[in-house]
Parts: C-alpha cells; structure tokens; sequence
C-alpha cells in the first residue's frame, strides 16, 4: 500500500519508469496541486510516484537571439513559481507572467510548485498569461523533444483528445519581440473571493502595440479563472485590432467578450456574473489606456 | 481611553504564552505523544439521512495492526451526548441523520491501517429522504427526524398589542435576513490523546469546560467521575466551538477498549464535516416608527437550521430572541423564534451565540427605516435608545448601564468620519462608511446553571498560586489573571504560579463561555483575597513579631507597610521561608454564582456590555468585491484588566465577523457540505484585513456598581456585519440582506461608462 517514489536521472529513465508502472504510476513535480487531488479524493494518491526533481534539462530560464529584434525566453518546466517571480528575464520581458506568478497561491506553496505542474492542471494561471504569446510546449515521448503550442494543446485538453497526458513536459519557448514588449502595452488581472491565497474567480490578460495614430494592434487578450480552461478571446481581439485610442466602444467590445468567454458556474460564482466582470476587468484597463494623457 | 501601547503604559504586556505560539514551539496537546501510542479513527455516515440495515466490522477486525473496532454495541453507558439535551449517538445504531454521523471507530497501529480497515467495516443503509432545510423539516409531511417532532425550541414573546401598533406606525419596513454557516476554523482541529494507567482515564484533550466533559464520559463510559482526568490546556482555538464533546468519547472508548494509548486528531476535512459550526438563521423583522422616528412596533420571526442534533441550539435561540431587540425602546414587540432540526451539520455554541444574527437584521432594519424617514440612521437610534435604568430586552431588570449612550456618542468622534474622501480613485471605486451598534449579554442567562469558583493559596514551593476551572484557548486567560494577581499581591510574575486545565487540580468553575471568565476571575479573587491576606500576616506576625497592619505582599515576600516616603519598606519573611513552615492552612477557595436577574426569564442576561462600530469600505463595481479599509470599535465593558488582550479580543472577533460578512460560509447542498477545506471555505487572510482598526474602550461604570469588568470575548465579534452593510449601501445604494455578501449583488456593467454619462 505504501507509495513508492522513484527519482529518475534523466529523461528517458523518467518516461520508462512511467511506461514501466502503467496505470499505477504518476509523474510529480513541485506535488502542491496532486496533494489537493488527493486531499479531495478526486483521484487515489498513485502507488509509484515518478519525481522529476532530478531532470536538468527541465530546469532554468534563459533567453536566445533569434534575429535583430528577436528573442526566444525558455523556462524549464521545473522552475519554481517562485523562481519566476524573482527571474529578471520574465520581469522583463513577460510581465503577465511575472504578475501571474506573483498571485498563485501563498510564498510557501510557490517555493514548491512549479510552472510546468501549473500548466498541467489545465487550469492554471500562469497559462492565461502564456496564451498571449505564440508559447510552445516541449514535451518528450521517449523520442526527443516534440514542440507543440500551447493553445492547441489546451484545445484538445478540453476537447478530451488528450485526458491523461503521458509525455513530460520539458520547458516552454517563447518567441518576443523586443521593441514590441519595450514600446508595448500589457496587463494581468486575477480576481479571486478574497485579496490573497486564492483559486481564481475570473483571470484576464492582454497585450497589444500601438505606434501609428494611436490605434491597436496585434492584440492578444486571454482569459481563465475557476475550473474554466484558460483561452484566448479571438473575436474580442478582431474587433478590437486597429481600433482607435479615443474612439473605442466598450459595448460592443463587451457584448463579443461575454459571448466569446466560457466560464463555469459553481457554488460560488456564476457563470454570468464571470462573463461581467471579465468585460468589465479588461475594458477598464482599456479605459485607463484610453484616458491616460 | 483607544487601546494601544501608549494608553496601557505598564500593563502592555505581551502574553506569556505569545513567544512559543508564534515560534511553533509550544507543545499542545494533539502534538503529545505516548509509547505504543494507537491512532483512532472514526467511520463517518455515507448518507446525510438514512436507515441503518446492518454493519459488519468483521472484516476490519481481521486487518494485522488494528486493535480495537467499536460500535454502539460497545457503549458501557449512555450511547449520547449534548450539552443541554444528549440526543446526539456516539455511534448510531439505527439511523444516521447527518454526514458526520458515526457509525465506528478503529484503534490501529498507525494512520494507513486505520484508514484501511475503515473501508472494510461494511454499512449497510437505506436512503431516506434529506431534510436540507428548516423549511422542509417544517413541513406537514416532513420525514420525522427526532422522536419529538422537528422542532427542537421554540421562543415566544409578546409586549403591547401588535396590530393596533402598525396600524399606527408612519413607516413599516419588513424584510428577511439570511446569515451565513460559518465555521469556527481553529488551527489546532479537534483531537487529543487518551490514557488508561492505574484504573483512571487520562483525557488530554481541548475544551472549554473539563468538568462539562468529565460529567459527559462518565455518563458515556459508566465510570465515576473521580475516575476520569480532564487535562486540557494549551488549546489552539475554540470560539466556542470545542465546548460540546468531539474526540473524546471515541479516544475514551478505543483506549478503554485495548489498554494502550489512543491518539485522536482530525483532518480539516474530518473537522468540517463532523465539527460545529455557526447556526445559520434566516430573521424576518417588521418593524414600524411614527413620524417623529419613535419606533413604536416591531415583529420577529427567527428560524434557526440547528442541524441533525441539538447541543446547545436552543439556549442559542434564545439568546437570539432576547438580543433582537437590542439596546432600543419599543413598546409592542411580538418575536417567534423556531431552532429546528435537519439534516445538514450540527450548530452549536459559537461566539457572539445567536446575537450576530439578529443584530444584523436589527441594525439593518434601524438604517432601512431612516432612510424612509429621511434621517440620518444614528440620530433614529438615538431617539429610540435605552436609558441606563430601563429594563432588559425581554423586560427583564438589569444591571444599571449607560454603555448604549456612551457607545453612540463615542463613535461619532471616530477618525473615520474625518477622512479626506476626495482622493482620487478610479471611477468604479466607490467609498462608504456605515455605524451599528449592539448590546451583548454576557453568562448563562436567568435559570442556567453558572456556578463560578476559584482557589488561592501559597503553595509548597513559595509561589501564590491560583487555580481556576477556566481554560486558554488563546483568548488570553493566563495574562489577565497575571496582571490581576500582580495588581492584587504587588509581586513578581516569578511568584506566582497559575493553574489551570486540569481537573485534578482545579476547582471547578464553570465553562470559559459567554463572556464569564475574566469577570468571574476578578470576582473570585476579590473573595479570596481578603482572608489569603489574613492567614498569611497572622502567620507572619506570630514569626516575626511585626504587627500585621504594617504587612503588606510585596516582590518575593512580606514587607513592611512604609508610611513616610523616605522609610524604605523592608522585606520581613520570603514567600519561600513562608511556605517553609508549611502550608496547609493558607490555602482558600470559592463558590459562587454568576449574577443573576430576579425577574424569572429563561435565558435572560444581567449584565450587558454595549458597543457601537464604524466601517469604510470601498466597492469595487468591476469586480463586485467589498474591500473594508478602517474599522473602529467603541466597547463599554467596564475597566479594562489586560490591554493588549482586551484589543486582542476586539480585534480577533472584528476580523472573524469580517469573514462572517464577506467570505466565510459553509455551503451545504443535500446535506454535503461543498466546502471541505480552506481553499473554499475562506478566512480572511492579512490582506483581507484593514490596515487600520481601533479600539475606544468606555471604562466608567455607573456609581455603585460592584460587578467589575465584563468580559469582551464575543462583543467585537457582534456588530460589525450591520456596519459593513451599511458602508456598502452607503457607497452603492444597494441594500444587502443575505451574508456573506455575493459581489453578484453589487457588480455593475462598465461601471466607468456610466461613470462618464453621469
């Protein structure tokens, strides 16, 4: 009865032990998200635990020149959530990400998970900030390193193509420009039933540029919160793409987010009221943009 | 006097028990550990309401590493237990009525084999229908759910004529109010270790009455009394909550049964399910005022969801009944109260014990009414306020007090009202202040038992020594009786020795309940005091020869009195060459009763404590999220003992009540709760929490009075939902009437635009 943890060297000793054990085993890395499962009973504490403690390469963030104006930002998957708030490439380049860190969960919880275990909840909110860049997962399956973007895979996730995933993930690769996130806007927004310590109610994020006239453009705007998979607001984004500054008109805006943005319903928060206040939570910042002298 | 360091001067003083709290390193009692020390476990209802077919522990008792399986067939004495009325089964035999019924329990060698041979213990039920609701439980076809009806109370009360005084009323408001299940959330959850050595049982286990406990297992465990030891301090939290028995009949009983150690703790999980929790009511008032704002009827109907057993839920109601008609005047009053059965979680004893409930609705009526009355709500209560000799709520005679005036003037200096509130916020903030007020009974009430005690001696070691039947369970006991005792003998916290939690030791003295205890400690020690001092200065003075009105206690012994400021007072014995010549006869102890109003009304209080509370909150209309930023108390509760504790006290039930108004409930659903651990159930965290918060304590008693500081362990906890509520509807024109408050209530669409439009 009692659980077993292996602590594999390397990747392809993790990923055999996983085929090895089957159905009775289960990869673990920071553990703060399975031991709720657990807790919950939402599914039996596995008899052979496969720690990815020890894998370097899914460790460490660090940036590549890709052209002129170009970087490439890789986070390994084992990266703490805490080491992510205190990274002055994410700070830098990322700033959701940082934010979104900054907000998950309490310090102690953050010293342990980490944003590859966040990402494979599904519901995370690291990844409503990672949706608004062209983020790409890099998983191994026991034969090198498959690259898949992050927004197709949440898509078959909650589509139920994929319901257990078997692969590890290895790091994430983001592609920034760099003039864009320096003469760029952003913002992240969680909303949770109290200031700190809390499961999102509503999570939103957005990024755009505006260098002629004052308009917007390429826009990325996502939003999550509760046991909702976080997307990205595509027709929000089309109609807001190109739009001037001062001539912006938050109703129509409002009504594609309401209708575009899924939420949940639970005990604590309708799905109505979630549609509302991501509406009223993105616009604002639009707003703020849109007023600021 | 507003509590902080400076006004308290000396008597800041940081509790003793404060460093080893906060360093982790003080050992409670579920920390302790015992050789060969068995773990218990406990088989919980897998039905909120069900007939029992059978069960059959033949497979768990096969399992290599358990030692004991119990069942009701196994209760030596009473299969029940209860505070007031002892209808709650340790184990049930025929029916379960709630999920944290239980059916068995298992002594093991560890955690995992417990937790395996619960699952092979076999039940087996047949669903009834579940009673989620009083509503339901009231109905005529209603499944019966305790051999006298569903109905576990009832209260009535009448004064004037109801009908005749509406009919002359200029404005009626009726409304219902909803509040909240909420939990006590303890860190230290329920547990403790049980001991059998010598043919006596060795409880180590919390509660907020020993004795209460001792009683209850004895009649369990058909043992004497005598037989049974009740240690039970440190405690880490109880509000109230560990008053009625948890662990302790399963700990007894597994312990009894195999000869060894048994330790009990539960998991938060365990602790939701099968803990008490606030009683939720839903409280109609219809309430009328002439034109001049006199409120001249006002009609009560409280009903009360006490759960699958009683415990404490009907003086709960009663407490309620009395307390909603609060600190005000009315000359026709009409209140129902109804504490009914279901099957959701039992409610039970919990700080504030049925005021904050009505006071939310009373206060919520008060603001209601002046609005239609177009004045400002403080100066309606201020025409309707009681005086200091007007009698109590239920009519009955009180203790002289001004406190309801004093905490109604005192309010309106508060530096909340004085803010500049034309800082710049963006658009869908909104800012709100609003004041309530309430007054709070503190005891047992008129024909409850409320015996109180204590015992002062110089012990074998030269230490004053002062034991109590009361508890710590972080209220803050152990500091109060410190300065109480340093402030009565003039000594050394070094010479004095303070014993509590341990009935072999201490006398017994009553719960630590209602607001009793730092009152019935003071009582207690003004008794003793005087003939300690004349034992011991007869004895000093057949020793030394100096005359016993020249004696006075003092650091580390006897000094002599000194009458002119340039003789120094000189030490004439110490306590230790006191205690020396033995101690036998310098040791005194008390009985007596906790005071009492003549006029025969069950439950009705004596002695009131008032308090008045403004609050500044800021509504995000984005989000609908409520933000309190300044909270300020103003207590009368009488000279104020222990200032660091007092504000403490104020403070702790101030946040509490934050949680009750905003976040905290409870949610059950077909009688399951939804919210089995913190991550749904939420207490304010310390962002959650006003950086500023102040307490103004009104210490002038009226002349004569002889009944010393009340205590103030549920007062702040009391008023601050109303206030809260009344910031809200100050900022966003939004009455709400059900806690805790759903920001759904109060999000508006594109705030800013409107913003811009208007």
């Amino acid at each position: 009865m009692h659980t077993q943890i292996s602590q594999p060297k390397d990747l392809q000793e993790a990923w055999s032990l996983r085929q090895r054990f089957d159905e009775d085993g289960c990869y673990i890395s920071g553990g703060t998200w399975l031991r709720t499962q657990w807790e919950a009973k939402a599914f039996e504490m596995s008899s052979q635990l496969i720690s990815l403690d020890k894998l370097l390469e899914t460790k460490g963030i660090s940036e590549k020149e890709i052209l002129a104006d170009s970087l490439e930002i890789s986070i390994g998957a084992m990266t703490t959530l805490a080491e992510c708030t205190t990274s002055s490439i994410i700070q830098r380049y990322l700033l959701p990400l940082f934010e979104a860190c900054k907000a998950i969960a309490a310090p102690s919880i953050r010293n342990q998970g980490t944003i590859g275990g966040n990402i494979l909840t599904t519901t995370g909110d690291s990844i409503t900030a990672l949706l608004l860049y062209d983020t790409k997962l890099c998983w191994y399956g026991g034969k090198g390193l498959e690259v898949e973007p992050l927004e197709a895979w949440l898509l078959k996730r909650k589509a139920g193509v994929i319901k257990k995933e078997r692969r590890i993930l290895v790091k994430l690769q983001i592609p920034i420009v760099v003039s864009e996130v320096e003469e760029g806007f952003s913002f992240y927004q969680k909303v949770g039933r109290r200031e700190a310590f809390i499961p999102s109610v509503v999570t939103v994020a957005a990024k755009w540029i505006s260098v002629e006239s004052d308009s917007i453009q390429s826009i990325a705007i996502s939003a999550g919160g509760g046991s909702a998979i976080p997307m990205r607001l595509s027709k929000a984004e089309q109609v807001l793409e190109m739009q001037k500054r001062n001539k912006l008109y938050y109703p129509k805006i409002q009504k594609v987010i309401k209708e575009e943005y899924e939420p949940a319903t639970d005990a604590f928060a309708s799905g109505e009221y979630r549609k509302i206040m991501a509406a009223n939570v993105i616009l604002s910042e639009f707003h703020k943009w849109s007023t600021k002298s | 006097m507003l509590l902080d360091k400076n006004s308290a001067k000396d008597k800041w003083r940081i509790r003793p028990d404060g460093k080893e709290k906060v360093t982790g390193s003080l050992q409670y009692l579920t920390d302790m550990t015992f050789p060969n020390m068995l773990v218990g476990r406990v088989l919980r209802s897998e039905y909120a309401h069900a007939e029992i077919k059978s069960i059959n522990i033949s497979k768990a008792l096969q399992v290599d590493g358990v030692k004991a399986v119990l069942t009701h067939k196994d209760i030596p004495g009473l299969n029940g237990f209860g505070i007031s009325n002892p209808d709650q089964p340790v184990f049930c035999s025929e029916k379960v009525q709630y999920e944290g019924d239980a059916l068995a329990a298992i002594a093991a060698v560890s955690d995992e084999i417990a937790e395996r041979a619960l699952k092979l213990i076999e039940v087996e039920y047949e669903s009834l229908p579940i009673v989620d609701s009083p509503e339901k439980a009231l109905e005529k076809n209603a499944p019966l759910l305790h051999p006298k009806g569903n109905i576990l109370h009832e209260t009535t009360y009448f004064l004037g004529n109801m009908e005749e005084s509406f009919e002359k009323c200029t404005h009626i408001v009726e409304e219902t109010y909803e509040t909240p299940r909420q939990m006590h959330t303890y860190l230290e959850t329920e547990g403790g270790i049980f001991v059998s050595e010598n043919g006596r049982l060795m409880v180590y286990a919390p509660t907020q009455h020993g004795y209460k406990d001792r009683m209850q297992l004895s009649r369990i465990l058909a043992l004497p009394e005598e037989s049974i030891r009740i240690i039970s301090s440190p405690i880490g939290g109880s509000f109230g909550g560990k008053d009625e028995l948890n662990v302790q009949p399963y700990g007894a009983l597994l312990t009894l049964a195999c000869g060894l150690p048994v330790k009990m703790h539960y998991s938060r999980w365990e602790s939701v399910v099968a803990g008490l929790k606030r009683h939720p009511m839903k409280v109609t008032m219809k309430t009328g005022v002439d034109r001049d704002g006199k409120l001249l009827a006002h009609q009560v109907r409280i009903l009360s969801d006490t759960g699958a057993y009683s415990t404490l839920g009907g003086p709960v109601l009663n407490f309620a009944t009395e307390h909603s008609v609060g600190p005000y005047i009315i000359p026709n009053v009409e209140i129902k109260g109804k504490a009914v059965y279901t099957n959701n979680g039992v409610s039970g004893e919990f700080r504030g014990f049925g005021g904050n409930q009505v006071i939310f609705a009373l206060e919520g009526q008060m603001d209601r009414l002046a609005e239609k009355l177009g004045i400002n709500p403080w100066e309606l209560r201020r025409r309707n306020l009681r005086g200091m000799y007007d009698r109590g709520p239920l009519g009955q005679r009180v203790v002289p007090t001004n406190g309801a005036l004093e905490v109604w003037d005192a309010i309106r200096k508060s530096s909340v009202f004085y803010k500049n509130k034309e800082e710049h916020q963006p658009p869908w903030i909104r800012k709100g202040i609003g004041l309530s007020m309430a007054m709070h009974g503190s005891g047992l009430g008129y024909g409850i038992p409320d015996p109180a005690g204590g015992q002062l001696r110089l012990n074998e070691n030269g230490k004053i020594e002062v034991a109590f039947g009361h508890e710590e369970f972080g209220q803050g006991l152990i500091g109060t009786l410190e300065i109480l005792l340093q402030d009565h003998f003039q000594c050394e916290k070094d010479d004095l020795e303070i014993i509590i939690g341990d009935t072999d030791k201490v006398p017994p003295s009553g719960s630590s309940t209602a607001s009793r205890t730092t009152n019935m400690v003071w009582q207690a020690l003004n008794r003793l005091k005087p003939p300690f001092l004349q034992a011991i200065f007869k004895r000093v003075t057949q020793m030394t020869g100096v005359a016993e009105k020249n004696l006075q206690t003092g650091p580390g012994g006897i000094w002599t009195k000194s009458e002119k400021e340039d003789i120094p007072s000189l030490l004439v014995i110490t306590y230790k060459q006191l205690a020396k010549q033995g101690v036998d006869d310098l040791l005194f102890s008390t009985q007596f009763h906790y005071p009492v109003t003549p006029d025969p009304i069950i439950g009705g209080h004596y002695l009131y404590t008032c308090t008045s509370v403004a609050a500044e909150v800021e509504v995000n209309l984005l989000t609908g999220m409520v933000k309190v930023t300044d909270i300020h108390h103003t207590v009368a509760a009488g000279p104020v003992i222990n200032p660091m504790g007092y504000l403490g006290q104020i403070e702790g039930g101030s946040i509490m009540a934050l949680g009750f108004t905003l976040t905290e409930d409870a949610v059950m659903e077909n009688g399951r709760y939804l919210t089995k651990n913190l991550d749904t159930y939420l207490i304010p965290t310390i962002m959650d929490v006003p950086s500023e918060q102040t307490v103004d304590a009104i210490e002038e008693l009226p002349e004569g009075d002889e009944f010393g500081p009340r205590g103030v362990g549920e007062v702040g906890s009391v008023a601050l939902a109303p206030a809260i509520v009344s910031a809200i509807h100050d900022a966003t024109g939004i009455w709400i009437k059900k806690l805790p408050v759903k920001p759904e209530k109060l999000i508006r669409e594109l705030p800013f635009l409107q913003e811009r439009e208007a």
